[in-house]
């Protein structure tokens, strides 16, 4: 059922709040749906955004430009799925290597996350030599709040009440007694046995850091709750021109030929020998025809010979020609944080967020590396060739276009030090609070986060399941 | 006779062999002997083959 304030219920009836009606949020309820154990989705937006209820995202940044903190994320029914642009695939076996939760584990729930994102359980690879891979994602169309709108409100196990501002958190000895939340311009104390945050990679450090400091007693003041924030730069980082053909033929039978953008990720042999962070690379699959005849000019002028070579493939539409867009992993950096404003709040009176964001110089080398290794193979194997940006080539800076997966703030791992939540993403010295969302990647890969979000979920649900049905 | 017949055809045998791994070879140095020129053009650096 869906509710647009806050009704008082029998609480009693809910063994668990979930908070937060985006991927993570739906997921983790329809989940134990399936278990038969009912859940309350408290939700602070209403089923559109608006720029009102956008306002209350507002946040300063502090260091390097990111995208907009109102603007990257959704204050909605449906969180950010209203807006993300589907682009699905599990994150690289490699990159577990940090994280205290297995990719096996994670992969027990691969089927069931692809069901959800109505996308195939299809992610080929073809190996390209040993530094690199031809992948494929799967883009999924799903907006959380239009696909499973009408079966929340038939649902007798799912509630889901909207306009309803979770504030903080209040309890002691380890426990989570209520929930503070504002409704109807009223303050409402709800209890419950378990309590989920999903509020995404800002929110749910902005509600723990705001917790810590209404309820003193609550948390563990060690926790490096806001820190290690993360995002996954979006650049472009060079111009090429790919030989459909040539790489059809290198690859034989296992070239991955599909609708989607032609898209190349780092093996971990390049990581390793060159002592660098994950990255991925594509060139569009549409091709713009002004800027593609422009690049075989700019070829025909510097490499004639080849220049000449290319243009004839240019009539038998073998070439692939365009930007090099890449997405790159950024190394956890304790002193990129989010942290309270101590002066400015929202509506509600709940401080804004300020985050303190330094680009990494890791992220930069690793484009040049990355991009200098594929040109280099390019070159060799005569695959087509490739061209760095001059700024990416001197290492000089780059301009990150996205910054719209929020990744770590409250991080997975075992060490209290570094990590605020455990394996089992419960909170650390809290019996009754689990967190979910990409604000628990300890490390983020170059990989779209959403489905490693869904699996995650799915597998906070069947845990908690566990317990309460024990 | 017939041994020095059969000595000449693996002689021959094996030669090609031989010659058909070197010209393999050659090949692959060659190709990986490729010289790396970097031309820039409108704020891009491009990687070529000095062929090129």
């Amino acid at each position: 059922m869906i509710f647009q304030k806050f009704k008082d219920f029998n609480l009693k009836d809910f063994p668990v709040i979930i908070f937060g009606s985006g991927p993570a949020g739906i997921t983790i309820a329809l989940e134990l749906e399936k278990k038969n154990i009912s859940s309350l989705i408290i939700e602070a937006g209403q089923e559109e955004y608006s720029e009102e209820s956008q306002d209350f995202y507002s946040g300063k940044i502090i260091g390097d430009n990111i995208a907009n903190l109102s603007s990257s994320r959704l204050r909605q029914f449906g969180g950010t799925s209203g807006h993300w642009g589907g682009w699905s695939k599990p994150i690289e076996d490699y990159n577990f290597k940090s994280w205290s939760i297995t990719k096996e584990e994670l992969d027990k729930y691969s089927d069931k996350t692809c069901s959800i994102l109505d996308i195939k359980k299809k992610f080929n690879k073809a190996e390209l030599n040993k530094y690199f891979n031809q992948i494929e994602f799967q883009y999924s169309k799903v907006r959380f709040a239009d696909k499973y709108k009408e079966h929340i409100k038939k649902s007798k196990n799912i509630h889901l009440i909207l306009n309803c501002q979770l504030s903080h958190f209040d309890g002691k000895n380890n426990n989570i007694e209520s929930a503070i939340c504002i409704s109807n311009n009223s303050i409402k104390k709800i209890k419950s046995k378990h309590f989920i945050l999903a509020c995404g990679g800002i929110e749910n450090s902005r509600i723990l850091l705001w917790t810590k400091e209404k309820s003193k007693e609550l948390i563990n003041n060690n926790l490096p709750i806001g820190q290690y924030w993360m995002n996954h730069p979006w650049i472009i980082s060079g111009i090429g021109v790919i030989n459909k053909k040539k790489l059809k033929e290198k690859l034989n039978n296992s070239f991955i030929d599909y609708d989607g953008p032609l898209h190349f990720a780092a093996k971990e042999n390049l990581l390793n020998e060159k002592n660098i962070l994950s990255a991925s690379m594509y060139m569009s699959a549409k091709d713009d025809t002004k800027f593609y005849k422009e690049i075989i000019k700019d070829i025909l002028c510097i490499a004639p010979e080849y220049g000449k070579k290319i243009a004839r493939s240019v009539f038998k539409k073998n070439l692939k020609c365009g930007n090099i867009f890449m997405q790159i992993e950024e190394p956890p950096n304790k002193n990129n944080k989010i942290v309270l404003d101590s002066f400015k709040k929202d509506k509600f009176n709940i401080p804004r967020v300020n985050l303190h964001y330094k680009q990494s110089k890791e992220s930069l080398y690793t484009a040049k590396i990355f991009l200098e290794e594929f040109a280099n193979l390019c070159r060799t194997e005569d695959l087509g060739r490739v061209a760095l940006k001059e700024n990416i080539y001197n290492l000089s800076t780059f301009e990150n276009m996205g910054g719209y997966h929020h990744l770590g703030g409250t991080r997975i791992g075992n060490d209290k030090s570094t990590s605020v939540v455990n394996s089992n993403l419960k909170m650390h010295d809290i019996n009754n609070l689990s967190i979910s969302g990409s604000s628990n990647f300890p490390t983020g890969g170059c990989t779209n986060p959403t489905y490693t979000i869904v699996q995650m979920a799915l597998r906070l649900a069947t845990n908690l399941a566990n317990e309460i049905n024990k | 006779m017939n041994k020095n017949k059969q000595r000449r055809n693996f002689i021959k045998k094996n030669l090609t062999l031989l010659f058909s791994f070197s010209f393999f070879n050659l090949g692959l140095i060659i190709n990986d002997l490729q010289i790396r020129v970097l031309k820039k053009k409108k704020n891009f650096i491009w990687y070529l083959n000095e062929k090129d």
